[in-house]
């Protein structure tokens, strides 16, 4: 059954689009068939594989209607195993447009419904907000994700958060629920980033992946070269965090319906 | 953002719930409750016609179709007795009876299908003269298993006749 994902988090920088990038390509490696979804118009997924300046179609024209075949759309096999829906900065004004739309919570919903069988795992690169957008991505997906990067007040937005994913779930999407949070930009000399991971760790307990992601240059020059860091160095701890959450991600399935299950 | 939202005060299709100050559309709120609703109104079932319906239907059952299915099923567990008899054969040890050295026989006559396998093999490639020597060498090769086969039985069996007396001197004791 497809995994319908969606990786959100309201505060910038956190690592929504790093994790998504690298999820997908690790999961991929892992023989999962995946289709990553850049529904953030800052489009920094989309750059990871291809050139923003040079799309004829994306998600915008998807989620306004003006292009109805996702086919048109949709980037295939850009990584082996992996397929894009790009997104970039026009999005910016989608948001405005949709909100006479009928039924516009669930727009995201309808364009996945058609192919999202073809794939293993849909991920959803939510952007750093609570909006409309973020609506669509939770109320297409069976799952959400949350990153929590080690930084002062890091759980102080999760209940916003936490709370949008109960209504979203009592109003617009009975199949939700929260998979997980993984802490991110975790830098062990510190204490800092140990006291904040424990915080993290006692207040999800279950929830809480056991991985965590570490602070590592490899990550950082893989942003900046617009690769997945497993791609720029396999061997990096970047690359091994990530593989590890994958694994993770994928032993849930047996779990699926059951303990995950939060209501 | 939401101002503009909040302002169309001629749809008033639009209310009711929010998230995050946003209003949520009556549409997709009514689409979530139906995908979740059960299609069987479960109300409307009387649970009387039910059972009168099961009833009805157990009524129906060919007796002849459930005998043919009893009879089948006898004949699978005859086959299961059967398989479970030889199994037990194999994994007895060798006593004294010839019939109960069937494994170390079994393993020859497997050694010996191999190799005229082979034989068939290599003459069907080379000279077919060669048949006949490489014949004379499985002869050779099955008598050297078959005694060793056979030495191996009589070494059992020799240890099973030592049990069985010291077995007998502790009852006589």
């Amino acid at each position: 059954m497809t995994r319908t994902i969606a990786i959100i988090n309201n505060k910038g920088g956190v690592g929504k689009t790093t994790s998504c990038l690298n999820l997908g390509v690790a999961l991929s490696l892992l023989n999962k068939k995946v289709l990553l979804v850049d529904i953030d118009p800052q489009g920094n997924l989309t750059d990871a594989f291809i050139n923003i300046n040079q799309l004829q179609y994306t998600i915008k024209d998807l989620l306004e209607g003006t292009i109805t075949d996702i086919n048109q759309v949709i980037k295939r096999n850009v990584r082996p195993y992996i397929d894009l829906i790009p997104s970039n900065n026009l999005l910016n004004g989608t948001e405005e447009k949709l909100l006479n739309e009928m039924s516009r919570e669930t727009i995201l919903k309808r364009i996945l419904e058609p192919i999202k069988n073809n794939y293993d795992y849909v991920l959803i690169d939510c952007p750093p907000s609570l909006n409309l957008i973020v609506l669509n991505s939770l109320t297409a997906s069976s799952e959400a994700i949350i990153p929590i990067a080690t930084e002062y007040h890091a759980l102080t937005g999760t209940n916003t958060i936490i709370q949008t994913i109960q209504k979203v779930k009592a109003l617009l999407n009975s199949n939700l629920r929260l998979s997980g949070v993984f802490v991110t930009k975790y830098d062990e000399r510190t204490n800092n980033d140990r006291e904040i991971a424990e915080a993290i760790q006692n207040n999800f307990k279950s929830l809480c992946y056991k991985t965590i992601i570490r602070t590592n240059v490899k990550i950082k020059d893989a942003t900046n070269i617009h690769k997945s860091v497993i791609d720029l160095d396999p061997t990096s701890n970047g690359a091994m965090d990530y593989m590890s959450l994958a694994k993770e991600i994928i032993n849930q399935e047996q779990l699926i319906g059951g303990v995950i299950n939060n209501g | 953002m939401g101002k503009s939202f909040n302002n169309d005060v001629f749809n008033s299709d639009f209310n009711v719930d929010s998230i995050n100050g946003l209003n949520i559309s009556k549409e997709a709120i009514e689409e979530n409750k139906q995908a979740t609703t059960p299609k069987i109104d479960l109300s409307n079932i009387n649970l009387d016609e039910v059972k009168k319906q099961l009833k009805k239907e157990k009524a129906k059952q060919d007796p002849q179709a459930e005998l043919e299915a009893l009879m089948q099923e006898q004949e699978r567990l005859k086959e299961k007795q059967k398989e479970y008899e030889t199994l037990e054969n194999y994994t007895k040890p060798p006593t004294e009876n010839n019939e109960e050295k069937i494994p170390y026989t079994k393993k020859t006559m497997i050694f010996k299908q191999e190799y005229l396998d082979i034989i068939n093999g290599i003459s069907a490639i080379t000279n077919t003269e060669i048949k006949g020597v490489l014949n004379k060498i499985l002869e050779l090769g099955i008598n050297e298993m078959k005694k060793q086969d056979n030495s191996l039985v009589e070494k059992a069996l020799k240890n099973s006749k030592k049990q069985r007396q010291e077995k007998a001197k502790d009852l006589i004791i």
